[in-house]
């Protein structure tokens, strides 16, 4: 019988350190896990627990999928404890993704804080592999110090096909790039103002800064998708943990919305 | 759907449960623990049930749906991911009221859409449903207010009269329950009217007063315990927890009923709580149960079997609650 609880096993093939507390976790499932951009997993440290993930590797590599994990629970500790050759249990992919259909022809532009870049990483791969189907691409990232800046051997390929802008809240000796929040990017930049589609994540401050920025400059709910974070135990629409202030659940109806879809008290 | 009736002279329930043994169920019934108490639990012989009850304090999720459900064992040596779907009992659930029957219907909503809880669907389709109609209510009791009177879901339904009980036949299984019975075609009895209070509202404006500031004074007398939402009959939200062995060679991976009315419900790693002020865990509740589900699945979140008021320190009554709200509008 089909059991969604049941995931499969998963092997570390690699870990690179990120930063102090983040490091990225190159898994080989069993079988490959085909998703679409924006899609998560759910990931178990047996013994400790489950919990979700965003699948920050390019959609067109299914058979190797890359995790982006701060230390900061039960789960994503006991993550960090494992080495090269241990073993997770992996389930979904879960999820809507991003409406890539929906994008298609548009100019994009990305908007990322902290840890918030692995929620958009596929997209961004997905791009990356089919770049005529856009126009004008746009990352801005923000980070709080150079030395906290996440995927960096990511953000210098992505560099080729896209237009990446970095800024930290606070500099270090050598950084020579912006100064300020993600969001003063808005204003350096000239971007466009029709067909243009954001794409918005990271902690929820940012999120909630983002969008009432850009409804500000003009730019409507429905040109906002935003992906968000929520506590979770199953992914399929059970638990009911993640469900939002209007009943939809972001592990099934999400993780990403269009700003007009969800109540503003939700985007965060 | 047009309920076809049929009805006997002769009190029928002691035949009927011996039959459901007969098929080979083990029979959950009503049984009296003492002169407050009646509970759902296994009977093995008609003279333990009791019919004199109004809403058993426990509910039939106890059974389909049990706390610390075990989802899957891991052996650390072999690595080894272990399911323990092999259910294969059956139960029969045997005279609960309409409300707990509606329950078992609003369950099958949540839990059997795509994709399926395996767990839950396993149970259900090896459960028997026999519903005793209701003689008497009390002041909790308000299934009339939520559509919620009559069952959506049973193998039998029966409803006593004065003179005799009428029964409907819900399934094939239903009818081989009363095979041997002498039973008659008829007419459709009445069905009892039985709450004090009747309460009609015009529920489309609940959505549309989510922020509105009467929540946060009806929510004062709240002591956010969750007795409410742990004895009610439709509320399956669940934690995960891992339990490892004594011998630290396994771990089963439970799940824990939970409360959406609890601080940590909605905690993420690191701390932030999406729901963070007792008002907003409080009136969640109502919106998931009288909104949500009602627009997801069709069917309100709620039977009226009154055991969230009957548990509460503050005898808090969720209609009483959204008629406050809706006077608002």
């Amino acid at each position: 019988m089909l059991n969604p609880y049941m995931p499969r096993l998963a092997h570390i093939v690699d870990v690179v350190d990120e930063t102090r507390d983040v490091k990225t976790f190159i898994l080989r499932p069993e079988s490959a896990i085909r998703f679409e951009p924006g899609q998560f997993i759910m990931i178990s440290a047996f013994g400790v627990g489950e919990a979700p993930f965003a699948i920050a590797s390019s959609p067109f590599r299914p058979e190797l999928i890359e995790v982006s994990i701060r230390a900061v629970g039960n789960v994503t500790r006991a993550l960090h404890r494992m080495e090269k050759g241990d073993v997770v249990g992996i389930r979904g992919p879960y999820g809507n993704g991003f409406p890539v259909d929906q994008i298609k022809g548009h100019n994009v532009v990305f908007i990322a804080g902290g840890t918030g870049i692995f929620g958009i990483s596929s997209f961004v791969w997905y791009i990356f592999e089919k770049r005529d189907d856009f126009s004008d691409v746009y990352l801005l990232y923000g980070v709080r110090r150079p030395s906290l800046m996440m995927r960096r051997y990511d953000l210098e390929k992505w560099r080729d096909r896209i237009e990446v802008f970095l800024t930290v809240d606070v500099p270090e000796p050598g950084w020579n790039g912006h100064v300020g929040l993600v969001t003063d990017l808005l204003d350096r930049l000239s971007l466009p103002r029709h067909d243009v589609v954001f794409a918005l994540c990271g902690p929820p401050l940012m999120i909630k800064f983002a969008y009432y920025k850009l409804r500000k400059m003009g730019y409507g709910a429905d040109q906002i998708f935003v992906s968000l974070e929520r506590n979770m135990k199953c992914g399929i629409g059970k638990c009911g943990r993640c469900m939002l202030s209007n009943g939809l659940y972001v592990c099934k109806d999400g993780p990403v919305f269009r700003c007009d879809q969800i109540p503003e008290r939700d985007i965060e | 759907m047009e309920t076809s009736w049929y009805s006997i002279d002769k009190n029928p329930l002691e035949t009927i449960f011996r039959r459901i043994r007969e098929l080979g169920y083990r029979v959950i019934a009503p049984i009296r623990l003492n002169e407050d108490h009646v509970v759902l639990d296994f009977a093995n012989k008609f003279d333990e049930v009791s019919l004199d009850f109004i809403r058993p304090r426990n509910n039939p999720k106890s059974f389909l749906f049990p706390n610390e459900d075990t989802l899957l064992y891991f052996d650390y040596r072999s690595q080894n991911i272990k399911s323990p779907l092999n259910h294969s009992e059956k139960l029969a659930l045997f005279c609960i009221h309409p409300c707990d029957a509606n329950a078992i219907y609003v369950l099958d909503k949540m839990l059997l859409d795509p994709p399926e809880d395996p767990y839950y669907m396993l149970r259900r389709r090896n459960l028997m449903i026999v519903v005793l109609d209701c003689e008497k209510a009390d002041d909790y009791c308000f299934c009339e207010s939520v559509e919620s009177r009559v069952p959506r879901v049973y193998d039998l339904w029966i409803v006593p009269s004065s003179s005799k009980y009428f029964i409907s036949i819900g399934s094939r299984l239903g009818s081989l329950i009363i095979d041997h019975l002498p039973i008659k075609k008829d007419r459709s009895p009445e069905i009892r009217e039985l709450n004090v209070k009747k309460y009609s509202f015009d529920w489309s404006h609940l959505r549309d007063l989510y922020d509105n500031e009467v929540w946060r004074e009806l929510s004062e007398q709240c002591v956010l315990c969750g007795s409410c939402l742990s004895s009610c009959p439709t509320c399956v939200c669940f934690d995960v927890v891992d339990r490892v062995s004594h011998d630290l060679n396994a771990c089963r991976r439970v799940r824990v009923w939970d409360s959406c009315i609890f601080r940590t419900f909605t905690m993420l790693a690191g701390g932030r709580i999406v729901r963070k002020s007792p008002e907003e865990r409080f009136k969640f509740r109502f919106y998931h149960k009288f909104v949500f589900i009602k627009e997801r699945y069709g069917v309100f979140g709620c039977t009226g079997c009154g055991r969230c008021i009957s548990r509460c320190s503050s005898h808090i009554h969720p209609l009483e609650v959204v008629s406050e709200v809706l006077r608002n509008a």
